[in-house]
């Protein structure tokens, strides 16, 4: 099957070949194999991987908002952002994560829009830092 | 008559400008072609993601606010785009005095109509004309980036399912070609999927056996806003090639201005110059020929 993966920025993977992808799908990780029936989910923030064949290593994605349409074993992924472990600032992310923990400490301060943008903003900053080395 | 020594100044401030006409221009082509850059790499996701919603759309006949078309909107929002800084040729004052006239054609159609004002150039305008605006949104001289562009979506969303508005249009410069900008005014909200998604949408995705996680009517909620998010990071993107290809332009025109201005001064001075060195030897001559006599 194939895998395509789209940002607003750039095709990140165009009729890439793989065996096996791992989505972080609404409701939790999802893996899916040659094969699948036709799904349309949306994408949380989260780690995509896939593999090129079945003795590959993964590889990684950072994911922020997106989703995924599986289809006659076509899976294209519209990503609002995706970075590979390669791309990634570790020291910015860390910073993020340190920014938003800082504020969340003091959650009680802090409005119900503003605490979903720094939930959010640590929930991105710990996927990326998990795929980092 | 100007001596000498001033045309020489003139002369030289006139090639300094060309200097700094002919590095902008560079700087304007090299920020053009990032501009259009941003434009053709976000095509493949914006039909994607047309694409998906017309397929969600289609299997599940969604209806959703964000797609009610209001047949007699009362309360209009006005987003004027221009850019923050100046020198782009007629680029900011075609659509400044654009949305003017505008206003005031239009005032007594609708019971209310505002304006939402992007770029330090219209809201310099309007404040000088002392026309209130709802809100304004400048600095967009850095890159503009798509989190930017779904911070804007968001808010004008938020307007519209307040019900503050029932229709939010955009006058904007539409890049058409390096010479050619077009002014254009789009209605983006309520999204009209009529004319863009189903088209696209064969016969066969209508019968397509698709599992929705969320649910579809969730998953078009989140998937409209993205388009509208996607159509408005088009909308500004359209525009900052816009503005670099008519200030590049607008900065051919003055380089090639200052060259023929730099070669008539330059001969306004050889003339002067020669001019001078003819009285002088006449001078010399006849001071001569006074002597010897």
């Amino acid at each position: 099957m194939v895998l395509n993966i789209v940002t607003p920025n750039k095709k990140l993977l165009v009729d890439k070949e793989v065996c096996e992808v791992v989505v972080p799908a609404h409701r939790g990780e999802l893996t899916v194999l040659d094969g699948h029936s036709p799904l349309i989910t949306t994408l949380d923030i989260g780690v995509l991987k896939y593999k090129e064949t079945e003795s590959s290593d993964y590889q990684n994605f950072a994911i922020s908002w997106g989703y995924c349409e599986i289809n006659a074993n076509k899976i294209e992924v519209l990503a609002e952002k995706a970075e590979s472990s390669a791309e990634i600032d570790k020291a910015r992310s860390e910073k993020a994560l340190k920014d938003s923990e800082d504020k969340l400490d003091n959650f009680k301060d802090l409005g119900a829009e503003d605490l979903a943008k720094y939930m959010n903003k640590m929930k991105r900053a710990i996927t990326r830092l998990s795929i980092t080395k | 008559m100007a001596s000498l020594k001033d045309i020489k100044l003139r002369i030289n401030s006139v090639k300094n400008t060309q200097q700094i006409t002919k590095a902008m221009k560079m700087v304007s082509a090299a920020k053009l072609n990032r501009a259009q850059d941003n434009i053709t790499n976000l095509r493949p996701y914006a039909k994607g993601l047309l694409g998906v919603i017309a397929d969600v759309a289609a299997t599940k006949r969604v209806q959703h606010p964000l797609l009610s078309q209001h047949p007699d909107a009362k309360n209009v929002l006005l987003v004027v785009v221009t850019s923050d800084r100046g020198l782009c040729g007629g680029f900011n004052t075609s659509i400044n005095k654009y949305a003017e006239t505008y206003l005031k054609e239009n005032k007594d159609q609708f019971s209310q109509l505002d304006l939402l004002l992007i770029g330090k150039r219209s809201l310099d305008y309007f404040n000088r004309r002392e026309v209130e605006s709802l809100d304004s949104i400048l600095n967009l001289a850095k890159d503009i980036s798509y989190e930017m562009s779904s911070d804007i979506a968001d808010k004008l969303i938020k307007y519209f399912l307040d019900g503050d508005y029932d229709e939010i249009r955009f006058i904007y410069n539409e890049f058409k070609s390096v010479l050619t900008q077009e002014l254009t005014v789009e209605t983006i909200l309520p999204i009209d999927l009529d004319k863009s998604a189903f088209d696209e949408s064969s016969e066969e995705k209508f019968s397509k056996d698709l599992i929705f996680e969320p649910e579809a009517k969730d998953i078009i909620e989140v998937l409209l806003k993205k388009h509208f998010a996607v159509q408005v990071y088009r909308i500004l993107s359209e525009s900052v090639a816009a503005e670099h290809a008519a200030r590049m332009t607008a900065m051919d025109n003055a380089t090639s201005n200052a060259k023929e201005m730099i070669s008539s001064l330059t001969l306004t001075y050889n003339k002067l110059r020669q001019a001078a060195i003819t009285t002088e030897l006449t001078e010399i001559c006849s001071g001569a020929e006074a002597l010897k006599g």
